[in-house]
C-alpha cells in the first residue's frame, strides 16, 4: 500500500547509563511522568502528525516494550490500512540473520518493511526523548527544501555544545557539517535525533553503508557524514519548546520533576493528546492525613502519607508516615510507613519497607547525585540507599 | 462461557434522579470518578468471559451509546458476536416489563443467540458480580434458574423483589414482588438471572398469550407455582440500586470507605471503562486533598475533603470542597465554598460562589450550568 510517510522508530538500545532501570526492559518502556512511558511521546507525536503507519526496531530486552505496544491501539494506530509494527532483528534463509549492527543497520535489514509500504519519505525517531513536535510540519519543510534529508534542530547554550551532535549551516540555510560531539563547537544548532529522508535516497546510502566493512552503520557516524560529503540536500528543522535527552539518570529524574512544571511542556493540552496504554486502574485514594503538594499522582495510587514535589506513576502505595519528596516513583512501588524517599528514582514494584531510607536532598558537594532503586527489589527494614546510588538487587541494600 | 449469552437491559429511567438522570438512563450514571454503572455489568461479563452481550436502550440512550462504542474496553469487539447495542426506541411504547423487553428482540432471542444459557441483568445496580461463580453455581446445581441476591439490605424502602430461601439456603421457596420493607423476610434480589434460553423462551410465550410483561410478578411467580427450581446465588459484596439522587449520592460517597471500595474493584475481577487518555493528576503547592478519590486529569489547587472527583476538573486555589461529587470536567473558582453538592459533567463555578446541600438531599447543578 502506498504511503506519503512512514515513521521508524529505533528503540533497541540497551540505555547502558541508566542500567538500574534497564536490567530487564530496553529503555523506550521505562515508565516516565506518571502517566507514561518514554515511548508515548514519539508514539503520540506520530498519531498526531498524521502518520499512521510506525515500525518499532526493538532488540535489547525488547518483551516489555512488546507487549506495552500492542497492536498499537492505545495510540490510534491500529488503523486497517496502517498500524504499528515491532521489527525485531530476524533469520533469513540459509540459517543466517544477525543482530543489529547499529542504527542504520537496523533500517537496512528492514528495507523490505519500509518497501512494504513504498513511502516518499521516512520518519526516523528515537524511543529517549520527551518533547511534543509536529512531524507533519517538518514534513512540510523538507518538501519545500526539496531535501534529501532534514534534521531537527535545537539552539542549545554554546557551553553545552560539546554534549552534542553540532550542525554548521552554510549561507543558504542548508547543512554543511556535522560533528557529534565537538571539542570546540563552531556552532549552537544541536541534532535532536529526529530525520525525515526521502526514502530512495536514504534506501541507496543504506545499501552502499551495507556494503561498506568499515562502517559503524551508525546514522550520526556514517550516513550522515556520507550524504553531506556527496553533497546531499540536507536541511536543519528548527524546534523551538520543550525537549529532553533522558539517557541519563540525572537528564532522567530532571525531565521528570520538568513534569510538575506546565510552563516547560504541558501535557493538559488537548490538542495533542500525549497517550499512553494504561492498566485498568481505581481513580487516586488520598487518605484521612495524605498530605500532597506539587506532585503528579495517577490513577491506582493509594496515599496516606506525605508526597512533595514528586511524580508518582499508577498504582503506588504511600503509606501513613512515609514521606516521599522530589523523587519518581514507578507503577506498583510501595513506600512503607516511616521510610523516606527523597531525590530519588525508585523502580516498578520495589518495596521500599518501613523505616528504610533512599536518597538524601542535595549536600553541595560534587559526588552527590540521586539515588536509584532498580524494579523489583525490597530495600529492607531500615536500610539506606545513599545518594548517587544505583541499587538493582535487594542484597545490595546496605543497613 | 461460550455457551452463555449476556444481555443487560439499560433502558430504566428513574425520575428519583432528578435533573442526573434527564440526559440518561440508569446505567450510564457516572460513577466513583471515572466509570459508569453499566461499566460494572459488562465488566462481570468479560471478567467471566462472556463475549457476546446485548445491550437494550429504548429512550435516553445516547451517553450510554457514546460511553460503550464498540465495546472495545471490555474485550467485546468480535467478528462475529460480541457486543450488540439494541436501541428499541422507535414506533414502541415504553417497555412496562422485562418480558416487554424481550417480546422487542423475539427473534433475535429465537434465531440470533446460539448460546444454551442466557445471563441477564440490569444496568443501574452497583455491585461488581462475580458471573463465573454464578454460572459455575448454576451448572453444578441443575437448578432451572440462578437468581443473584444480597443480604445487603436496600438503602431506601422502595419496592425490592425477594426471594425466601429454603432451609437449604440455597433453593428459593418463595418470591415476594416489590416489597418495599422486609416484613415477609427473605433476600433482596439483583435481578441478576441465569437460565436455560428454551426456558426463556417458553416464559415468554406464556406471558405474550396473556399480555403479561413482567417477569418478576408474572413470569417468575407463575412458572414458580408450576414447580420452576430457582436457585440463589448470593452476592457477598457490596451491592445497591441506584434508583434517586440519594442512592447515587450515598452510594459514591461509600467508596471512600477502603473496605467497600475493595470490594467494587477486586483485582482478580477488573472493572473497565471508556479510556479517555487523560494526563496524571496535578496538585498545587497549596492543594490540601483528604480522604478523596480523584481521577486522572484534574489540576487541584484548593481544598477538598471527602469528596468524589472525575476526570479532568480544575480546582482553583483557595475552593474549599466537602462531600462533593464533581463529574468530568468541572471548573471550580478561586475561593468557592461547595458542601454536599453535586456538580454534573463540564460544570463551572465562579469565584467565591458558596453552595451547600444537605447530606440527605444534595444539591445538583445540572450539566454544563455556569454558575
Amino acid at each position: 500500500m502506498k504511503k506519503q510517510c512512514i515513521a521508524m522508530l529505533l528503540a533497541g538500545g540497551q540505555g547502558s547509563r541508566l542500567y538500574a532501570l534497564t536490567q530487564d526492559m530496553a529503555k523506550p518502556s521505562i515508565p516516565f511522568g506518571g502517566k507514561y512511558r518514554i515511548i508515548d511521546f514519539p508514539l503520540s507525536n506520530c498519531a498526531n502528525s498524521g502518520i499512521d503507519t510506525v515500525g518499532v526496531l526493538t532488540q535489547y530486552k525488547p518483551l516489555q516494550l512488546n507487549s506495552y505496544i500492542g497492536g498499537g491501539t492505545a495510540w490510534d494506530l491500529d488503523s486497517s490500512s496502517g498500524g504499528t509494527y515491532i521489527l525485531p532483528p530476524y533469520q533469513t534463509a540459509g540459517d543466517k540473520g544477525e543482530w543489529f549492527k547499529g542504527t542504520a543497520d537496523a533500517i537496512y535489514q528492514n528495507i523490505g518493511f519500509v518497501d512494504l509500504y513504498d513511502p516518499d519519505y521516512v520518519v526516523l525517531l528515537s524511543g529517549d526523548h520527551i518533547y511534543k513536535m509536529d512531524y507533519s510540519d517538518m514534513l512540510a519543510v523538507h518538501k519545500q527544501n526539496d531535501a534529501a534529508c532534514t534534521i531537527a534542530v535545537l539552539q542549545v547554550p554554546m557551553a553545552e555544545a560539546s554534549r552534542f551532535g553540532i550542525m554548521t549551516l552554510g549561507e543558504d540555510g542548508s547543512i554543511v557539517k556535522f560533528t557529534e560531539k565537538p571539542k570546540e563547537p563552531d556552532s549552537d544548532l544541536a541534532s535532536m535525533g529526529i530525520y525525515i529522508f526521502t526514502w530512495q535516497k536514504l534506501r541507496s546510502y543504506l545499501i552502499d553503508d551495507a556494503a561498506d566493512p568499515n562502517s559503524d552503520n551508525d546514522f550520526g557516524k556514517n550516513i550522515i557524514p556520507n550524504m553531506l560529503n556527496a553533497g546531499e540536500r540536507m536541511f536543519p528543522y528548527r524546534f523551538e519548546g520543550y525537549w529532553r535527552d533522558v539517557g541519563t539518570i540525572n537528564s532522567f529524574w530532571d525531565a521528570n520533576m520538568d513534569m510538575l512544571s506546565p510552563t516547560l511542556i504541558n501535557l493538559f493540552d488537548r490538542s495533542w493528546p500525549i497517550r499512553a496504554n494504561s492498566p485498568r486502574k481505581i481513580p487516586q485514594y488520598l487518605g484521612p492525613k495524605a498530605e500532597v503538594s506539587h506532585s503528579i499522582i495517577t490513577e491506582g495510587c493509594h496515599v496516606c502519607g506525605t508526597v512533595e514535589n514528586s511524580v508518582l506513576s499508577s498504582d503506588v502505595t504511600v503509606e501513613e508516615g512515609a514521606t516521599v519528596r522530589y523523587s519518581a516513583i514507578m507503577p506498583g512501588a510501595k513506600i512503607c510507613r516511616g521510610a523516606l524517599v527523597e531525590y530519588a528514582i525508585v523502580g516498578e514494584n520495589t518495596v521500599v519497607a518501613p523505616g528504610a531510607r533512599v536518597g538524601a536532598p542535595p549536600d553541595g558537594s560534587e559526588s552527590w547525585s540521586v539515588a536509584t532503586c532498580g524494579p523489583n527489589i525490597r530495600i529492607r527494614e531500615g536500610g539506606v540507599v545513599a545518594p548517587g546510588a544505583m541499587i538493582y538487587k535487594s542484597e545490595e541494600v546496605s543497613v | 462461557m461460550n455457551n452463555v449469552h449476556g444481555m443487560v437491559f439499560a433502558y430504566q429511567q428513574f425520575p428519583e434522579l432528578g435533573e442526573l438522570g434527564t440526559y440518561r438512563t440508569a446505567g450510564a450514571m457516572p460513577f466513583c470518578g471515572r466509570y459508569r454503572l453499566i461499566d460494572f455489568p459488562l465488566s462481570s461479563m468479560m471478567n467471566a468471559g462472556i463475549s457476546n452481550v446485548d445491550v437494550l436502550m429504548q429512550l435516553g440512550y445516547q451517553s450510554l451509546i457514546d460511553h460503550m462504542g464498540g465495546g472495545r474496553p471490555w474485550n467485546m469487539v468480535r467478528h462475529s458476536g460480541g457486543l450488540h447495542l439494541m436501541p428499541i426506541g422507535i414506533g414502541r411504547a415504553p417497555f412496562t416489563g422485562t418480558m416487554d423487553a424481550l417480546e422487542a428482540i423475539r427473534y433475535h432471542l429465537t434465531n440470533d443467540i446460539k448460546e444454551e444459557y442466557i445471563l441477564m441483568t440490569r444496568g443501574g445496580i452497583c455491585a461488581n458480580l462475580d458471573f463465573n461463580a454464578m454460572v459455575e453455581a448454576h451448572f453444578a446445581s441443575g437448578a432451572d434458574v440462578t437468581a443473584a441476591c444480597t443480604r445487603q439490605e436496600p438503602l431506601r424502602h422502595v419496592a425490592h423483589n425477594r426471594f425466601v430461601l429454603a432451609d437449604d439456603g440455597v433453593t428459593a421457596s418463595e418470591l415476594h414482588c416489590r416489597q418495599v420493607d422486609a416484613s415477609h423476610g427473605g433476600v433482596v434480589a439483583l435481578a441478576t438471572y441465569i437460565l436455560r434460553r428454551d426456558k426463556l423462551l417458553e416464559m415468554l410465550d406464556w406471558c405474550a398469550e396473556g399480555n403479561r410483561t413482567r417477569l418478576h410478578r408474572n413470569a417468575l411467580l407463575h412458572f414458580m407455582s408450576e414447580g420452576l427450581k430457582v436457585n440463589v446465588y448470593m452476592h457477598k459484596g457490596y451491592a445497591r440500586f441506584i434508583g434517586s439522587i440519594q442512592d447515587y449520592y450515598e452510594a459514591n460517597m461509600d467508596m471512600l470507605n477502603p473496605d467497600v471500595l475493595a470490594q467494587m474493584f477486586p483485582e482478580e475481577r477488573p472493572v473497565a471503562t471508556r479510556a479517555r487518555s487523560d494526563v496524571s493528576s496535578y496538585y498545587g503547592d497549596a492543594a490540601r486533598v483528604v480522604d478523596s478519590l480523584v481521577a486522572d486529569g484534574c489540576i487541584i489547587e484548593g481544598e477538598l475533603e471527602r469528596c468524589i472527583v472525575f476526570r479532568g476538573a480544575r480546582i482553583e486555589a483557595g475552593a474549599k470542597l466537602k462531600n462533593c461529587i464533581l463529574m468530568n470536567d468541572a471548573v471550580i473558582g478561586k475561593g468557592a465554598t461547595l458542601t454536599n453538592v453535586i456538580t454534573d459533567k463540564s460544570v463551572t463555578i465562579s469565584p467565591d460562589t458558596s453552595l451547600a446541600g444537605d447530606a440527605a438531599l444534595p444539591l445538583v447543578v445540572p450539566k454544563g450550568r455556569c454558575l
